[in-house]
């Protein structure tokens, strides 16, 4: 049976991977996917619908959102990722490791296009998504809650080593104003600031932040 | 991490600077608003603490993926249909041509068999004499209009087939 279960996403990285399991009923999720996969190849929209049902909403929140940085982009994207499975399954071949593999293959080649479409600045960089496509294909078998940690994990990984670049005040403002989104007055308290000078510490912050995510090389590309 | 002095990052800001900063914060307090500094403040809050998507969106994006999907499908079969009926048409237009090639008057001469019209050429051969080193261009003009207009009413009374 296909269900994913709630994790506490809030644990640390190490932590909740440790915590994460294979499920016993891991097989049988497989099979019953595979079932899933043949019907929609065999034009059943029902199992389409459930099996994008299933993966589709990890998908949006650990794949797409993170990487396009905005939810109406991440919808657009999702909703391209859709029609491309739907216009593209029968070119699926089940190789064992579930349908996750190539649903997030196409989902990370969607997200390319948008990015390379977009003047935004993200936290990942267009030739960051290029070498995750060509390391997609070895993405190993695992289960959908472990992969969604790992994705999440990463893009932790990626927002830390953004933050390690400015300032350590510049960062804890952003940190407990953006990240962690405390009442402002809260946040003025903990920095020793006014709630007006809080305000420009965190518009000096973003702005030291996107210099160094706009600057050529951002040396992320190893988170 | 950022070489930034202390004393810059605490610098008693401009009047720029203030009203950007209040641009900011009401930006990041409506999600409506936009601003540079705050689209990238929730791209950082996007992947570092993701949103759900509502079953209900989700709903709404599957439907319109099928929808689109079925459009291009259909759009894909009309086009293969035009496509294929061009290509009937042109055959039997090809097929037309051919039929009438074969069964029709104007057979292209054999190599070699003479040519009932007469093909530019040389001028060579309406100068028997050389020419003087000045003047008599006019004239030779003249001789060469003469000659091609003679072969030109020849050809089109080979044409007409009157000749």
């Amino acid at each position: 049976m296909l269900v994913c279960r709630k994790v506490d996403l809030a644990l640390a990285p190490a932590v909740m991977l440790a915590f994460v399991s294979e499920p016993p009923d891991r097989d049988d999720a497989l099979e019953h996917e595979r079932q899933l996969v043949l019907r929609a190849q065999a034009g059943d929209r029902d199992a389409m619908g459930r099996l994008l049902a299933h993966h589709g909403p990890a998908l949006y929140r650990s794949v797409l959102l993170p990487r396009l940085g905005s939810e109406a982009a991440a919808q657009d994207a999702l909703s391209e990722v859709y029609t491309r499975v739907i216009e593209r399954l029968d070119q699926f071949r089940w190789q064992g490791g579930g349908f996750w593999p190539w649903l997030r293959t196409v989902a990370l080649r969607i997200a390319l296009d948008h990015l390379r479409a977009g003047r935004r600045i993200v936290l990942w960089e267009v030739d960051d998504l290029a070498r995750e496509l060509d390391t997609a294909q070895t993405l190993p078998e695992t289960d959908l809650r472990l992969n969604e940690l790992r994705e999440r994990q990463a893009a932790r990984t990626r927002v830390e080593a953004a933050l390690a670049r400015i300032h350590p005040r510049y960062a804890q403002a952003i940190r407990l104003r953006v990240l962690e989104e405390q009442p402002r007055e809260a946040v003025a308290r903990a920095l020793g600031v006014t709630p007006a000078t809080l305000d420009v510490v965190v518009h000096r912050a973003m702005q030291a932040l996107r210099k160094v995510l706009s600057a050529p090389s951002k040396v992320l590309s190893d988170v | 991490m950022s070489d930034r002095p202390d004393s810059e990052v605490d610098a008693p800001p401009t009047q720029e600077e203030i009203a950007r900063a209040e641009e900011l914060r009401a930006a990041l307090d409506d999600p409506r608003r936009s601003d540079e500094s705050a689209e990238l403040a929730r791209a950082l809050t996007a992947a570092w603490s993701p949103s759900d998507l509502a079953p209900e969106r989700h709903r709404a994006i599957f439907n319109r993926a099928l929808s689109l999907a079925d459009a291009r499908r259909h759009r894909a079969r009309a086009s293969t249909a035009s496509i294929g009926a061009g290509a009937i048409l042109a055959l039997a237009a090809g097929v037309c041509i051919v039929v009438w090639a074969a069964r029709g008057p104007s057979v292209p001469p054999a190599r070699g068999a003479p040519s009932p019209v007469a093909f530019s050429r040389s001028t060579q051969e309406l100068f028997a004499e050389r020419f003087s080193p000045r003047g008599g261009e006019t004239s030779r003009i003249d001789r060469i209009a003469l000659a091609r207009g003679a072969d030109l009413r020849a050809n089109e009374f080979a044409k007409w087939g009157v000749r």
